[in-house]
């Protein structure tokens, strides 16, 4: 008996320490990667030490995260995680909320402050009015899935109170045709207006918001345009952040013409240099990307400028973030002209533009709550 | 460095183990010294200087004092030994209390001293105490003079108690220290003493603290009565956890490397009083204080009214050791003054009552006084007590009190399951039972080792996710 505890203390010994060793070895031999895909992030890589850097410390926090971030297997390891966590009967991962029926939420509990947001277009609200009081303009914050399609949260999920939020902004945000569309994205079938692995709406819910945007700016919403399936496959952000094994993806679709040509595909983009960035409004390299998403309109830019092939003399001034780029796409059969404005890389002066592009009819500024509310960038609209 | 990290678990660890047990006997202590002072500069690459400064002098003093000792010249002795402590409590109060004093003194007399600004050493207060115990132990002659160094400062600086203890007493280590074997079953011992450590700070305690910090995060005023008394009992599963996953990872390194340590913590949610909670809590710490301040001061041998004036000694201090701050003062104090109606009465009260009444009643009392732990600011104290006593205009119960209470359901039953001796009461008497029969042996031993490989590849999946950040950059 004693000779087999023995031989048992050894083998748990020595399989503890080939553990501990086959990790290391596996992270030396493979060749570290600089990028991550899908944290669209630069991997800290391994630096040799030098005495600056380890009196004060920094080589051991760039070891650290060197170490971290080259572990082997390391998607494996964090969809591990996230699973034990499902499996404990855990709700959430910290990041996304497992919900009903395979979606997966941003997890936001936090009730952001919209003051400082409001003064900012309340502001730009009277500047603007004062250099063209010919231009109309129009806001609209999207409410996002934790607080549309609640019934797909976890029980008792304490989401944010975006309707309540919302509401009080708007009454402080000052002189603006305020499109809300509470109602018109909260219906029976918000479900799908929501992606189930992305914390953007879909083509559908992006089509609400055009019509009502359609509404609110005496415009007559396109009829004969028709779904098709562009991607079926689609894992967006927080199929990331929620990192499960078994995934559900979505589908991307896009509105096209019922007959003829896609006007979409003739749309000029020019960038802030006045280049031709590309023809076509859809980046279609983006489907196979980290992020689908990004088929609409492609990478984020501060400035673009979009031609369209409508011929009705009128220009949209857009201030968005990237819940406007699935919208971008019926709004070009409105207007010839739209400016495309993400104020988190613009850089230049909003009112010399707008005096420069004359006339713009109108502007619409166009965020979903979340990032819109995280957003630090406002004060631009104010240059 | 702490334990739980992937640069600690794969690189320091699998190396230190490698060398220690690669170098001949003469060398082991140097070789255990050497990685020890590269753990400790990983975190502190200037303050390592301090901690050799303090085991050098230490050295110094106590060859003079047991020179003045050979010398039977106890004037001598005594004077170096108080060389020793005023050295030892100047460093500490010095690095650790002098922005407290400031800010004090400051608020007192309306002065403007400016305030200091260092860091705080990593493990300053626990390997001074550890140093504390040798120049004592030694003048009082429970331990012969370290002629060495080197094990000296292996002593000292030793990684797996260095950072959070426990606060190994040098006469409970001496003989190991010159003379050790260490051994397969020592080590596979200190392997799932390890294990079970590393599972209970990544997967138990860090888990329910990210709760505490959700809850905690929010306003008091807004806390649902529920939620307030969810918060703070998460934070109680994570303090405890996490603080006796350190010493069951120490203690698991330590018989990796043939010392034994003293147990630290004994199962402190199940007491039965507040005085039997300070057996079970923190037990090298106590014992600390019993042994050289209580003790020293007189402890209960000069009558009644001097030991009561020696426990508020103690218990200020202790609460003092927890960190500079007043909240720190007050929570040892509301511990001394428990302890002194439990002497007073209480305790005789609750022998006579049924055994579950003073357990509700050490439970309820333990998880009051880490209100006063957690929250620096008095204010922050008082608001979240009256939280959890329905004081804030708040219902009683919320959806954010419901949706934490579900979704860390099974946890919060694990966490106190885990609280108990239960699990360990089970795997012992399974262990003994197959112990016999040689197929059900392997079968369990078996067992045993795939839960452990499967223990660290889940610790391993959470320490991964923790520097995961997905699109974290995305929106900016």
């Amino acid at each position: 008996m004693d000779k087999r505890k023995h031989i048992q203390h050894k083998i748990l010994s020595l399989v503890f320490v080939l553990f501990l060793l086959t990790a290391i070895i596996w992270h030396l031999v493979t060749p570290d990667s600089d990028f991550s895909e899908t944290e669209k992030r630069p991997l800290e890589t391994f630096t040799l030490p030098e005495i600056k850097n380890l009196v004060s410390g920094r080589f051991m926090t760039s070891f650290e995260r060197y170490a971290d971030d080259q572990f082997p297997l390391r998607p494996f390891f964090v969809g591990l995680k996230s699973a034990s966590e499902k499996v404990i009967g855990k709700f959430d991962n910290g990041r996304v909320w497992f919900g009903n029926d395979g979606y997966l939420i941003e997890k936001k509990t936090t009730p952001p402050d919209l003051s400082t947001h409001a003064n900012h277009l309340f502001e730009f609200g009277v500047k603007l009015n004062k250099q063209s009081p010919e231009t109309k303009r129009y806001l609209m914050i999207a409410p996002t899935a934790s607080s549309m399609i609640p019934d797909v949260l976890p029980p008792f999920t304490p989401a944010i109170d975006q309707e309540a939020i919302l509401a009080d902004f708007y009454r402080r945000a000052g002189d603006y045709h305020v499109i809300d569309l509470k109602d018109a994205l909260s219906t029976d079938e918000a479900h799908r207006f929501f992606y189930r692995n992305d914390h953007h709406w879909t083509t559908e819910g992006a089509k609400v918001a055009y019509e009502n945007f359609c509404f609110a700016a005496g415009l007559e919403p396109v009829q004969d345009l028709q779904t098709s399936e562009i991607s079926d496959r689609f894992l967006g952000t927080t199929y990331a952040k929620a990192a499960l094994f078994s995934p559900r993806p979505d589908t991307i679709s896009i509105y096209r013409p019922a007959e003829g040509d896609d006007p979409n595909e003739k749309v000029r983009i020019i960038d802030d240099k006045g280049s031709l960035l590309r023809t076509g409004i859809y980046a279609w390299e983006q489907l196979e990307s980290a992020d689908p998403y990004l088929v609409f309109m492609g990478e984020n830019a501060g400035y673009l400028k979009l031609q369209t092939s409508a011929d009705t003399g009128r220009s949209l001034l857009l201030i968005k973030d990237s819940y406007a780029n699935a919208v971008i796409p019926f709004l070009t059969h409105h207007y010839e002209t739209i400016h495309v404005i993400d104020l988190r890389y613009f850089t230049g002066d909003l009112m010399t533009l707008m005096k420069d592009e004359r006339p713009i009819q109108d502007t619409l500024i166009l965020y979903n709550f979340v990032t819109f509310s995280e957003d630090k960038n406002l004060y631009r609209l104010l240059r | 460095m702490v334990f739980s990290s992937i640069p600690f678990l794969f690189f320091f660890l699998p190396i230190v183990l490698i060398v220690y047990y690669l170098a001949p006997r003469r060398l082991k202590n140097a070789v255990l010294l050497l990685f020890s002072l590269i753990f400790y500069a990983w975190g502190e690459p200037v303050y390592v200087l301090l901690m050799i400064g303090s085991i050098v002098a230490n050295f110094w003093f106590g060859l003079r004092l047991d020179r003045a000792k050979r010398d039977a010249s106890s004037r001598q002795a005594k004077a170096w030994l108080i060389v020793s402590i005023v050295f030892n409590v100047s460093l500490l109060g010095f690095f650790k209390y002098a922005d407290f004093l400031i800010t004090n003194v400051n608020t007192l007399t309306n002065s403007e001293i400016g305030r200091l600004g260092l860091p705080l050493p990593i493990g300053i207060s626990f390997y001074t105490f550890q140093i504390m115990s040798y120049v004592i132990d030694l003048y009082r002659g429970n331990v012969w003079v370290q002629t060495s160094i080197i094990d000296l400062g292996a002593y000292v600086a030793l990684f797996p108690q260095l950072i959070a203890g426990p606060i190994v007493r040098i006469r409970d280590v001496a003989e190991a220290l010159r003379s050790r074997q260490e051994s397969a079953s020592d080590f596979a011992e200190g392997v799932s003493r390890f294990v079970t450590g590393l599972a209970k700070k990544v997967l138990f305690a860090n888990a329910i603290g990210a709760v505490w910090s959700e809850i905690q995060a929010m306003p008091s005023s807004s806390l649902s009565t529920f939620t307030a008394w969810l918060g703070i009992l998460a934070f109680s599963f994570q303090i405890y956890f996490d603080f006796s996953a350190y010493s069951d990872m120490a203690i698991g390194l330590g018989l990796m490397f043939g010392f034994r340590f003293l147990e630290n913590f004994n199962y402190p949610y199940i007491a039965s009083s507040i005085t039997d909670f300070w057996r079970r809590w923190h037990i090298s710490l106590s014992s600390w204080f019993r042994e050289y301040v209580y003790i020293p001061l007189g402890g209960n041998r000069k009558g009644l009214g001097r030991q009561i004036i020696n426990l508020f000694i103690v218990w200020l201090l202790t609460g003092l050791w927890h960190g500079a701050s007043w909240n720190f003062v007050l929570w040892g104090l509301y511990f001394f003054l428990l302890l002194m109606i439990e002497k007073a009465f209480l305790l005789k009260w609750l022998q006579r009552l049924p055994a579950f009444i003073g357990h509700v009643y050490t439970l309820l009392f333990v998880v009051i006084s880490w209100v006063i732990f957690s929250f620096e600011k008095m204010s922050d104290v008082t608001s979240y007590l009256a939280a959890m006593f329905g004081l804030n205009v708040q219902p009683a119960i919320d959806n954010v009190a419901r949706y934490h209470l579900l979704s860390n359901l099974s946890l919060l039953l694990m966490l106190a399951l885990a609280s108990t001796p239960l699990p360990r009461i089970l795997f012992t008497r399974l262990q003994a039972r197959f112990e016999t029969k040689p197929i059900a042996d392997v079968t369990f031993f078996a067992l045993r080792l795939v839960s452990i490989v499967a223990l660290l590849v889940l610790v391993n999946a959470h320490l991964v996710d923790a520097g995961f950040n997905p699109f974290l950059y995305f929106r900016f």
